[in-house]
């Protein structure tokens, strides 16, 4: 069997190993929020997750969908590499070491321009979907603006500017949580759902709509951070987007030619009602802040971390499957198919969906279980994570 | 020998491999099936490995071309 005969599109090793790190930051941040409870250590953690989870499957999947060209191995791991040191800094700032906030912002900043560019330059002469390109253009210059507040807030907390830049936090979560990662992940799931189904795709004119109003709701949300009643519009627009998303998959998935859905849509479906009630937790919390909290735990820990590790059950599996052809193409390798152990993975994502919904809940009405919750969740990480590895380590491990 | 071409062209993903697939495993006895895409199908292989069969997929001027050979 010949994969590909030398002109495949890209080399999974260096995504492979940037998707390792990203993980790696997941699993810190499950223990953080275990240990401490709700802290910017573990938000952020969190958001080192989802940024290389994006800088290591946009290198695979903006390639394989629009005909742009991937990085060679080494390129990712550059692109990614002020992303990991970045965060690293800026975790252990908040651990205490508060000096290292302005080089944590600055070097963030500069890994978001860089990514913005390389990805935005690249895209736009690719010749394949127009919406997608347009989708992840959007969500690169939110992600810069985003990288823009959290370099001046960073600056801020490290005594280098003024403390009124804190203030700008609202518009930072809006752009980063909404705009960049919500509108990329809302755009991709348009290939996906169908692709992992395996069911026929009938794109109409209005098919895309949620992935436009979704970046719409990031943009205004942040742009009108100071005014709860345009935030409530940006809000409420958010949760709109989420019910035509899961409109759109819900109709693909009963026209789906495999019986069993597949373990990366069992995820899915459960970040899109995570999505969902992140939005409305966000409407209330334009009247009753205390909402706010549980929003970002719907929207982090549900909505994110559960499209991301649902995906990851697939592409991780899939790109561990390349990197074992090429190195062994006359190897015996296991099918793809069957690689995920389903019931271990079905019981990671009851553990994450009721632990997600628990941290919110906890956060909004009963602080003394934010621990429990917290703990639930964590084992449930640890659970994907742990079978994620083995996923991987099937086709790693094989030797012709 | 069954002999088939598809022109998978312009089609979204993942059409170009429900197409493929379909095709595939309505063949009887040993066959070759061509197609034309315009990205490499990927997420296809694993699946072509799976049925037992071979493959090979060429970068060509504009597209991919793809080539699988079903034995007996």
């Amino acid at each position: 069997m010949i994969a590909g005969q030398g002109d495949s599109v890209g080399d999974p090793v260096g995504s492979g190993i940037v998707l390792a790190v990203a993980f790696a930051y997941f699993l810190c941040g499950c223990v953080a929020l275990a240990a401490q409870g709700a802290s910017l250590l573990a938000l952020h953690a969190f958001a080192a997750f989802v940024v290389l989870s994006v800088v290591s499957a946009s290198n695979q999947l903006v390639p394989v969908l629009t005909g742009a060209r991937p990085l060679p191995p080494r390129g990712v791991l550059t692109m990614a590499a002020p992303f990991a040191a970045g965060f690293a800094l800026l975790l252990a700032a908040f651990a205490g070491a508060g000096g290292l906030f302005p080089a944590a912002g600055i070097l963030l900043l500069a890994g978001a321009a860089l990514w913005s560019v390389w990805t935005v330059a690249r895209i736009a002469r690719a010749p394949l979907e127009g919406q997608t390109r347009a989708a992840v253009t959007i969500a690169a210059a939110a992600f810069l603006v985003a990288a823009g507040l959290g370099a001046a807030m960073a600056l801020a907390l490290g005594g280098r500017a003024a403390p009124g830049l804190l203030a700008l936090a609202p518009a930072h979560a809006s752009l980063a949580v909404v705009a960049f990662a919500s509108t990329l992940i809302v755009a991709i799931s348009y290939r996906f759902v169908p692709m992992f189904a395996l069911a026929h795709t009938d794109e109409g004119r209005w098919t895309r709509s949620a992935q436009w109003l979704v970046a719409g709701a990031g943009v205004l949300g942040a742009a009108a951070a100071a005014w709860p009643a345009w935030q409530r519009a940006a809000f409420a627009l958010a949760v709109v987007a989420a019910l035509a998303a899961m409109a759109v998959h819900l109709r693909t998935l009963r026209a789906r030619l495999r019986k069993r859905l597949d373990v990366s849509l069992r995820y899915a479906a459960a970040a899109w009602v995570s999505a969902v009630a992140a939005g409305l937790c966000a409407v209330a919390a334009t009247w009753r802040p205390g909402a706010g909290s549980s929003a970002v735990a719907l929207a982090v820990l549900g909505w994110l971390a559960l499209s991301i590790i649902g995906y990851a059950f697939k592409i991780v599996g899939f790109l561990a499957w390349e990197h074992a052809r090429r190195v062994a193409p006359d190897a015996s390798l296991p099918p793809l198919g069957e690689a995920v152990p389903m019931r271990a993975a079905n019981a990671a994502l009851a553990l994450l969906a009721v632990g997600a919904l628990a941290v919110a809940a906890a956060l909004g009405a009963a602080p003394g279980l934010l621990r429990s919750a917290a703990a639930v969740y964590a084992a449930g990480g640890v659970s994907a994570v742990v079978i994620l590895w083995s996923v991987a380590w099937r086709y790693v491990g094989a030797r012709a | 020998m069954n002999e088939i071409r598809l022109d998978n062209r312009g089609l979204h993903p993942p059409e170009p491999m429900i197409r493929i697939l379909t095709a595939l495993d309505a063949m009887t006895g040993p066959g070759v099936l061509t197609a034309l895409l315009d990205r490499e199908p990927r997420f296809l292989f694993p699946e072509l490995e799976a049925r037992g069969l071979t493959y090979t997929c060429v970068r060509e001027e504009v597209g991919y071309a793809l080539r699988v050979e079903r034995g007996a």
